[in-house]
């Protein structure tokens, strides 16, 4: 049987509507895998079929391809979950107040689906005041810098919003440990110590997450600031998610949500959020939400927005790669970077994260 | 033809291939090193890879060739003589990052009389030599790199692949199996000359037919050494194995029940040996023992 | 300062003849132990204890003298299953 269907449909609607996978053909399947792969939502599409019953009906092949991912993101949250448990051990008697952000902070409050997600990374913040002698405590214990260039060092210390990554001699789970949720540089000031005075206890140890407004909004700032543009749909997604789950719970939450972004001046972050969340994912956002921000984009920024994001969103076919989506790709990439920081700055600045498990196991075949 | 355009479905053990390449003289190195495998249509395939030749703007009359996966490129170009080792690599790579779903050994298995007898990859093992040789001498090949064990029922699936000999190996192959199928000899890649060497179509054949492993031979080549086995500790021989697996921390908990199982079920040994010819009668003698 | 266990119910262990190989669910990691750690371990499930109590619990086990280089051995060893969350303080 042919496919009906854009190479992008297949992925929204497995996304958006679980049901019609049934009726996939087996080439749709083969497609929906490599592409949900492809923006790590694998693990995704495996526990929106479990929880639609339908894992009896999905060709065995596929539900192989799917199981490994789950493995692999249980695996995942078990080494976050181990290192934040490590990291507190570490600072034992220090006090100090401990944020559990992104990933290993929806585990935390049990957002529905957080189970399949990939999160590489324990990302956290302390006061500032904390910082470095946290760093220092962990240093002892054995927690290490990867070998940084000065130029590197140079850029975290000055320029970022957190400081190098650490990561233990005996393990793989990299720390990441924030004093603020946007770069220094970045025309976005956000005033942590509001983050700090909301923010809410949960049901592990003495650390604290985000309160739920504060989530979100993080969530829509990593959305459009950040420059892992391949994680895009994912976060998209977690920003849906997170808007679902919230206001399901409280009946004030949209109101709380733009009162917030106001507040943090951020009305232009959450302004893109909810466009795109509500064009992709069908989020239910309450008729007037949006205008209640102030400060929202302007026509052309909005104009061009609206044009690039859908494209670079999606994966691209994996044996058809279009061009126009890889160059919405890069100029979403720079656009994210000009915020973050001024032109001089930017140019000379290249990272990018090691692949560390990948490299483990090209060693182990190269044997 | 097909290669050149939507690719071909080659069946490898559990998984199918998609391989799709334009550059001819790798085609023709597979058309001869892979015709006695299966090959499917319409069927599901786990990996989509392609190999493609290209000219570098530092010396735009060489040509390098690139691996993609899924369309991206997971590592550098490599010198054009090497395509079918970085084909036959990015493969292996690809099964190593992304399976899951079965614990990945990492070990030579070959099997006979139903019995399968795992070869722990262990540097200076020459699983990959002595492998060879025994299925030329009545075993079957499962893997030389891959011990693929479905947790759920304790067996193993065949996986049988080309097998790269390195360096000495190929002639020493060469020597004591003039019978073999051996493809060109690649010289200068990361691990030094490699030729790869067909499985027997019979192995090939065969791929479909699981079983359950009775030995496990942590191997070490030693040019002077007579043949000699000793016991090893089942606790030495959990960690050994372990520490050289693919996934085993991936698969957590039923990772621990796997080997835990797969230990109580397996005679474990430490085997020296020089002679292949010695070796394999030794091993011939123990499985028809059973 | 008192020691006790860290989730020792949810540990697998496979018991070798003397050798024993464990897996800790929280962390996903493999751990090679012998007979003492064992016992240590399980001793602290049942109750947190000092050094000095666990120090005479497993010489008497054991059979063997209660001194200071056996107390500095079990103190080594409780530092090594603190730092792989085996074991941790009592608060």
């Amino acid at each position: 049987m042919k496919s009906k269907h854009s190479h992008h449909q297949i992925l929204l609607q497995a996304l958006v509507d679980p049901k019609c996978l049934i009726d996939y053909p087996d080439s749709d399947w083969e497609l929906l895998i490599r592409m949900a792969r492809r923006v790590k939502l694998l693990g995704r599409i495996a526990l929106l079929l479990k929880s639609h019953n339908l894992w009896e009906e999905i060709p065995p092949r596929i539900a192989n391809q799917l199981t490994s991912a789950l493995v692999q993101a249980d695996r995942l949250r078990q080494l976050t979950l181990w290192e934040l448990d490590r990291v507190l051990w570490a600072l034992d008697d220090f006090k100090t107040s401990i944020i559990v952000l992104k990933g290993a902070a929806y585990g935390l409050i049990n957002l529905p689906f957080s189970e399949g997600r990939l999160s590489v990374d324990l990302d956290l913040m302390v006061p500032q005041s904390d910082l470095a002698d946290i760093e220092s405590v962990l240093m002892t214990k054995g927690w290490k810098h990867r070998p940084l260039s000065f130029y590197d060092e140079h850029y975290y210390r000055v320029w970022s919003h957190e400081i190098p990554p650490l990561i233990h001699a005996e393990r793989e789970t990299e720390v990441d440990i924030h004093h603020t949720l946007a770069p220094v540089t970045s025309r976005l000031k956000i005033d942590s110590g509001l983050l700090f005075a909301d923010a809410i206890p949960v049901h592990y140890e003495n650390v604290v997450v985000l309160s739920p407004t504060d989530m979100t909004l993080h969530c829509a700032v990593n959305l459009f600031q950040n420059n892992e543009l391949d994680n895009d749909l994912r976060d998209l997604l977690d920003l849906h998610d997170l808007m679902v789950f919230f206001s399901h719970q409280d009946a004030d939450f949209w109101k709380s949500l733009t009162d917030r972004a106001n507040q943090l001046k951020l009305g232009h972050v959450l302004y893109y959020g909810l466009y795109f969340s509500q064009l992709i994912f069908k989020t239910p956002v309450p008729d007037g939400t949006i205008n209640r921000l102030i400060n929202k984009p302007g026509y052309i920024r909005r104009g061009i927005m609206y044009r690039l994001v859908p494209l670079a969103l999606f994966p691209q076919h994996p044996d058809k790669p279009i061009r126009s989506a890889a160059w919405a790709k890069t100029i979403l990439y720079l656009r994210s970077h000009l915020i973050r920081m001024p032109l001089y700055i930017l140019v000379p600045h290249l990272m990018y994260k090691s692949m560390r498990t990948l490299l483990a196991k090209i060693k182990l075949l190269r044997r | 033809m097909l290669l050149r355009n939507q690719g071909l479905k080659v069946v490898m053990g559990p998984f199918n291939v998609r391989i799709q390449t334009r550059y001819k003289p790798l085609a023709v190195q597979l058309y001869s090193l892979y015709k006695h495998y299966r090959l499917v249509q319409d069927e599901i395939c786990e990996f989509h890879v392609c190999i493609v030749a290209e000219r570098s703007f530092k010396n735009p009359l060489k040509k390098s060739v690139r691996f993609l996966i899924d369309g991206q490129s997971p590592f550098e170009s490599f010198p054009e003589e090497q395509a079918l080792a970085v084909l036959e690599w990015g493969i292996n790579l690809a099964i190593a990052v992304r399976v899951n779903h079965l614990l990945l050994l990492h070990a030579a298995v070959v099997e006979k009389n139903n019995h399968v007898i795992l070869f722990p990859a262990w540097p200076g093992s020459g699983k990959t030599t002595l492998c060879t040789y025994l299925i030329h001498r009545g075993f079957r090949l499962f893997s030389d790199e891959f011990g693929l064990m479905d947790p759920a029922r304790g067996v193993f699936y065949p996986m049988p692949r080309l097998m790269p000999l390195k360096n000495q190996s190929i002639q020493i192959i060469r020597n004591y199996l003039p019978e073999a199928v051996i493809g060109q000899s690649i010289p200068n890649t990361h691990k030094g000359t490699v030729a790869h060497v067909c499985p027997p179509e019979n192995s090939i054949c065969s791929a479909e037919r699981t079983a359950k492993a009775r030995w496990i031979f942590f191997l070490r080549w030693n040019e002077k050494a007579e043949t000699n086995i000793q016991p090893i500790s089942d606790a030495e021989a959990f960690m050994l194995l372990a520490s050289n697996a693919f996934n085993y921390e991936v698969l957590g908990a039923t990772g621990f029940k796997a080997v835990a199982q797969l230990i109580s079920d397996c005679n474990c040994y430490k085997l020296i040996y020089s002679d292949l010819e010695d070796v394999t009668s030794t091993l011939q003698n123990m499985v028809n023992e059973v | 300062m008192r020691w006790q266990s860290n989730h020792f119910h949810s540990l697998l262990i496979e018991d070798w003849g003397g050798e024993y190989t464990v897996y800790q669910p929280d962390s996903g990691k493999t751990h090679f132990l012998n007979q003492m750690s064992i016992r240590l371990l399980s001793f602290l499930s049942q109750n947190p204890a000092t050094l000095l109590e666990i120090s005479h619990y497993l010489s008497t086990a054991f059979e063997q003298e209660a001194d200071q280089d056996f107390r500095d051995n079990i103190e080594k060893i409780l530092y090594h299953l603190d730092a792989l969350g085996l074991i941790k303080k009592e608060k």
